[in-house]
């Protein structure tokens, strides 16, 4: 009679263990503790067995009684928390990714620049990239024949046309279409006939910036120029204003950027400068204010140009102005 | 331009380092870089005079030399062929060490003991390359050579910017650092001891073209000796990377380098008649130049001819046949103001560029010329011994008076938005030699001295106020007063469509906007318009027009993508396309795209498959639905791009807006790709004109929905889409949702026909629909669909 007990509670034991759901697991109870069950039977027989018997027997019942109820609750329990999977899932296993896709590193890093601009109040203004002599150079004080003209290698189509050498073309479209104030930014592609290399490409992306009101100050030109540095590279940033010179602006400054990758200590970056160029800018020239028919008596105003490939290059450290438009999937994803 | 300190010290003491001036000039006038010399590195090197030269027993080129470096004598083996007795050169003794750094030592050559060696001027790195050992005459053995050959000099480049000539000389150069540095700026010394037949009566200037040449100054100098130039000239011109050719031509070129005034000196005695002419060439007009090349003119060239033939090309070379020679005794000198543009044109025309050239294309200073010429007779008396002629021979005119300016001090504050102060403008501008008057009200009257004539406008004279200032200094401000801003230009838009794209998870792209020949014939007219436009001067001539359309460059992006392992691609470009037509040359934007390789990623659980025709119509749909488009149609579309089963247009509400499929056998064979490739390119212009702008709340419905299916049995041809188009443009007002759920061609159907199942889904905005309405709205669709398409129900 032990004997079949403990075989008994041995299945009984295994059944509830390997029970794979809370259906099964219930007919695994009815089985070996329902009613009809064969441990029911023997504890309902106890009765008639002889004392000595009785008592071995009944301890051993309660005992498997309570070790299969106890057996019964923790499967049920684990069957419950397990919910509705199936059984053998491998959560480890990859899941199904779908493509993700990415924008272009020249479009975040202008996406960047926009949202600062657009937070200092300026709107975007935008221009054809075949233009025409006049807007691109003599609107801008930048007369043919001039050695002026020999910093932008120009490329040509027939007669006056030709490919926008700089975004500052859209400057004079703007100030030819409206009246001041006018405070915008005009990003895009431009064209340069120069070979290319790591650093000169001869398609590339600017970013111009003009502001024409009443008494617009150089002290404004800078204190936008700092704000939107310190956005982009941090309140840490250092910049240096020089002199320089552009046709289109009097006075004009060069703006340098301390060296991100150096601090300032000189490195091949900025060969050996500490000091990266990465803006031109000055006060509108009063000649181009004349040209567009504003009054310079009654308007000032500032503009500044910087290369969107030459910021991305220096916040990501890419060294090869190329990689952009060669498009290598290996690079965009990175970047 | 490259500066020697050495040489700015002539005009202006400074005591500053020569990287702290690099930085100020930097800061006020233009970037400046100090640069390490060729000659750096160079110690221990003393004058030496040969005592005893002998042949060396052992070497036929070879010379055993005893020499004198002052403080005793030594043994060197020298291999110059200009070493001799009595000459005085430059020892490098043991220890010492020549350009570069490079040590010097004792050396044994063929037996014999060398103590240190004689140099030549390239061991020194004052030339790049020269023959024999440096000739110092007049030099004390042991005397410090430093500062004699400038080998204690230091080099800035200075990024000359085309508004300032000026600063193409030395003296342009030292006006500014005498200004930065409060120190007194010097103009050299002339001294001239005229004497003899005046200039006039031995030569004469006719200008035939005031426009090319407004101002011509000659003068003669008789009998010079031409030999070498002494060190120091020597010297000087290394210092900036220029030779050493002999005192008349070297002085020339110091004359220019000192005031950025190009000058002319022409043998004498080979000018035809001693007279100068003016004038343009005459078309065919053949000139041979210093260069001993031919140059064939026309009449954009200005010339200077003698009485008989060309002896120059205006501002930019000399000519042959009047060249100073060894055998030159008498000088004419020219001192000349040429027109700039015609100077320009000229030299472009021939394809040259000259230092000369470069400082009349920028423009010279007419007003300084009786200076400049005087200067170059002066050092012509004195180191080629000439007699420098009365007078000077003065054609035309100096361009008359500079008009002053008038600046209004508080323009300088609001320009600046700082309060820079009369006295401080006032000192600014005379310390860059500007004149100044007070006139009423506060103004300034302001004279322009005649090197800046770059300085025409008030501003002009605010950026000088600025420059001595400091840009530095100007306290930064920020503003803000608000602004109204006006609608964009379309970047919202196209925003959107890029971000749509991004979504489907495809990678933006950018390329080239050049395009080939070869491209335009194998797109076959797809997407474009009109003819391309072509470039006078690509700078790649495989690539001479502008792009009509972005697929041949993705195209390009897929292949080199292939080619480095990436065959699982999706990408697309958001750019300009170009094309010329009747109405001139026009631009707008497309959007384009391409999907190559497994439509799904590598997975444990999926086969895999290239992509097809409708996972990239799907993607087009799923864009449209993005950008809130609805209803894209697919039109027929018929181009060699694509594979003729697999092409269709892309169009909304009737309008066809580019094309998509799959790339055709002969393009992917151009472009070797080997697998499908879906492709697409749509006008993004008139995309974004179908997003709408704006969207309006409407209520969400109360109401279930019914759905009913059928299946109807067509004939084989009969296209989806325009069953589709028909149950549409019935406008059944119940009916909210068809779609194609099932596709069947079998055993179970008669030959020719196929099955096509549609789910309808129907729902009233008012009330719950019965049964019965659902019904009767399905019945309608149906009996219409199997009229129109002779359909039975399967
Ligand atoms: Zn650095």
């Amino acid at each position: 009679m032990l004997d079949r007990l403990t075989e008994l509670g041995r299945e009984a034991k295994a059944a509830l263990q390997s029970a794979a759901s809370v259906v099964e697991l219930e007919n695994v109870r009815v089985k070996y503790l329902g009613r009809k069950s064969e441990f029911n039977q023997v504890s309902r027989g106890l009765k008639d067995l002889d004392p000595d018997e009785r008592r071995s027997v009944g301890r051993a019942v309660n005992e498997l009684k309570n070790a299969l109820g106890a057996l019964l609750e923790q499967s049920k329990e684990r069957l419950e928390s397990a919910g509705d999977e199936p059984v053998g899932l491998d959560p480890t296993l990859p899941g199904r990714r779908p493509w993700v896709g990415r924008k272009h590193p020249l479009t975040r890093t202008y996406e960047r620049l926009e949202s600062i601009f657009r937070g200092l109040g300026f709107e975007v203004a935008l221009g054809p990239h075949v233009e025409d002599d006049f807007h691109n150079f003599d609107a801008l004080n930048i007369p043919a024949d001039h050695p002026a003209r020999d910093g932008w290698d120009t490329f040509y189509i027939d007669g006056d046309a030709l490919l926008r050498t700089h975004t500052s073309p859209v400057q004079i479209r703007v100030m030819e279409s409206r009246k001041p104030p006018i405070r915008i930014i005009a990003p895009g592609r431009v064209y340069r006939n120069e070979t290319q290399d790591a650093s000169h490409g001869s398609e590339f992306y600017q970013l111009e910036g003009l502001y024409v009101d009443r008494g617009v100050r150089f002290g404004e030109l800078k204190g936008v120029l700092i704000r939107f540095m310190k956005e982009l590279f941090g309140e840490d940033v250092t910049l240096r204003f020089r002199a320089g010179f552009f046709p289109f602006t009097e006075p004009s400054t060069e703006v340098d950027v301390e060296c991100l990758i150096c601090q300032g200590a000189g490195c091949s970056v900025c060969s050996g400068t500490g000091w990266v160029e990465l803006l031109g800018a000055g006060m509108v020239d009063p000649r181009v204010f004349e040209t567009v028919g504003y009054d310079p008596g009654e308007f000032t105003g500032y503009a500044f140009g910087l290369g969107v490939d030459r910021i991305c290059m220096m916040m990501t450290g890419t060294d090869d102005i190329r990689l952009f438009l060669e498009n290598d999937l290996r690079f965009l994803r990175q970047i | 331009m490259i500066v020697s300190l050495n040489w700015l010290r002539r005009y202006v003491d400074f005591d500053m380092s020569a990287r702290e001036l690099a930085l100020r000039l930097t800061d006020s006038l233009t970037e400046a870089e100090l640069v390490d010399a060729p000659w750096k590195g160079v110690t221990g090197v003393v004058a030496a005079k040969v005592v005893t030269a002998e042949p060396h027993p052992e070497a036929d080129k070879l010379s055993v030399c005893v020499v004198d470096w002052g403080g005793g004598s030594s043994t060197v083996v020298c291999g110059a062929p200009n070493v001799r007795e009595g000459l005085t050169s430059v020892l490098a003794p043991p220890g010492s060490a020549i350009a570069g750094g490079r040590r010097v030592g004792e050396q044994t050559i063929r037996g014999r003991r060398s103590h240190g060696m004689l140099v030549s001027a390239q061991e020194l790195g004052l030339e790049e390359s020269s023959e024999g050992i440096l000739e110092l005459d007049g030099v004390e053995p042991g005397a410090d050579v430093r500062s004699l050959l400038g080998l204690d000099d230091e080099i800035i480049d200075l990024d000359v910017q085309p508004n300032r000539p000026d600063c193409l000389g030395m003296i342009g150069v030292a006006r500014e650092v005498a200004a930065l540095t409060g120190a007194e700026f010097r103009f050299p010394g002339v001294d001239l001891n005229e004497a003899g037949t005046t200039a006039a009566e031995m030569a004469a200037v006719e200008i035939e073209d005031p426009l090319g040449c407004p101002r011509y100054i000659a003068r003669v100098i008789s009998d010079v000796t031409i030999g070498p130039s002494p060190a120091w000239l020597a010297t000087a011109l290394r210092s900036v990377g220029a030779r050493s050719i002999n005192s008349i031509v070297d002085i020339t070129n110091f004359v220019m380098l000192e005031f950025g005034h190009p000058i002319h000196a022409f043998d004498y005695d080979r000018v035809a008649d001693h007279k100068i002419i003016v004038r343009r060439a005459r078309g065919g007009e053949v000139l041979v130049t210093l260069d001993d090349i031919e140059r064939t003119l026309t009449p954009e060239h200005l010339l200077i001819c003698d009485g008989k033939n060309p002896v120059a090309l205006a501002g930019v070379m000399g000519g042959v046949d009047s060249e100073v020679s060894e055998a030159t005794r008498n000088i004419l000198l020219e001192c000349a103001w040429f027109d700039p543009v015609v100077v320009r044109r000229g030299a472009w025309k021939l394809g040259i560029r000259t230092e000369a050239s470069q400082r009349f294309e920028h423009g010279v200073d007419p007003k300084a010329m009786e200076m400049v010429a005087a200067r170059a007779c002066s050092l012509m008396a004195e180191l080629a011994g000439g007699q420098v002629a009365p007078g000077l021979i003065d054609a035309g005119t100096d361009g008359g008076a500079i008009p002053a300016i008038t600046l209004d001090v508080h323009h300088v504050t609001s320009m600046l938005g700082e309060d820079v102060g009369r006295d401080e403008t006032v000192a600014a501008l005379r310390s860059y030699g500007f004149g100044i008057a007070d006139g009423a009200d506060g103004k300034l009257t302001v004279d322009v001295p005649s090197h800046r004539a770059d300085v025409t406008i008030e501003a002009d004279l605010i950026e000088e106020v600025l420059r001595a200032h400091g840009y530095e200094s100007v306290p930064p401000e920020v503003p803000f007063r608000s602004l109204e801003t006006s609608p964009d230009s379309g970047q919202a838009a196209r925003d959107h469509v890029l971000e749509a794209m991004v979504r489907l998870g495809f990678y933006e792209v950018m390329t080239t906007s050049f395009m080939s020949g070869n491209a335009i014939e194998r797109l076959g007219g797809s997407g474009v318009r009109g003819e391309p436009i072509e470039l006078s001067n690509p700078v790649n001539k495989e690539m001479p027009f502008m792009r009509m359309a972005i697929m041949p460059s993705l195209l390009d992006v897929v292949r080199r993508n292939r080619n480095v392992g990436e065959k699982d691609l999706r990408v697309f470009e958001l750019g300009k396309v170009f094309w010329k037509d009747g109405d001139g040359l026009g631009e707008r934007w497309a959007l384009a795209g391409a999907m190559a390789g497994q439509i799904h990623r590598q997975s444990w659980d999926e086969t895999p498959r290239p992509v097809d025709f409708f996972d990239g119509k799907g993607i087009l749909w799923a864009m449209a639905e993005a950008l809130d488009i609805d209803t894209p149609e697919t039109a027929c579309y018929d181009s060699e791009l694509l594979d003729a089963g697999a092409s269709a247009g892309f169009s909304v509400r009737g309008d066809g807006l580019g094309f998509f499929g799959m790339l055709s056998k002969r393009v992917r064979a151009a472009w070797e790709l080997a697998d499908p490739v879906f492709v697409f390119e749509i006008d993004l212009d008139r995309l974004c004109g179908l997003i709408p702008t704006a969207v309006e709340f409407e209520e969400l419905p109360r109401y279930p929905k019914a759905r009913r299916d059928v299946a109807l049995v067509v004939g084989e041809r009969t296209a989806a889409g325009d069953v589709l188009a028909a149950v549409n443009a019935l406008g059944e007002p119940l009916l909210v949702d068809v779609q194609v759920f099932d596709i069947y061609v079998g055993k179970q159907l008669p030959p020719g026909k196929k099955s096509l199942g549609f789910g309808l889904t129907y729902m009233s905005r008012e009330r719950t629909l019965t049964d019965g309405e659902a019904d009767e709205a399905h019945s309608r669709i149906v009996s219409h669909l199997t009229e129109k398409f002779d359909a039975t129900l399967r």
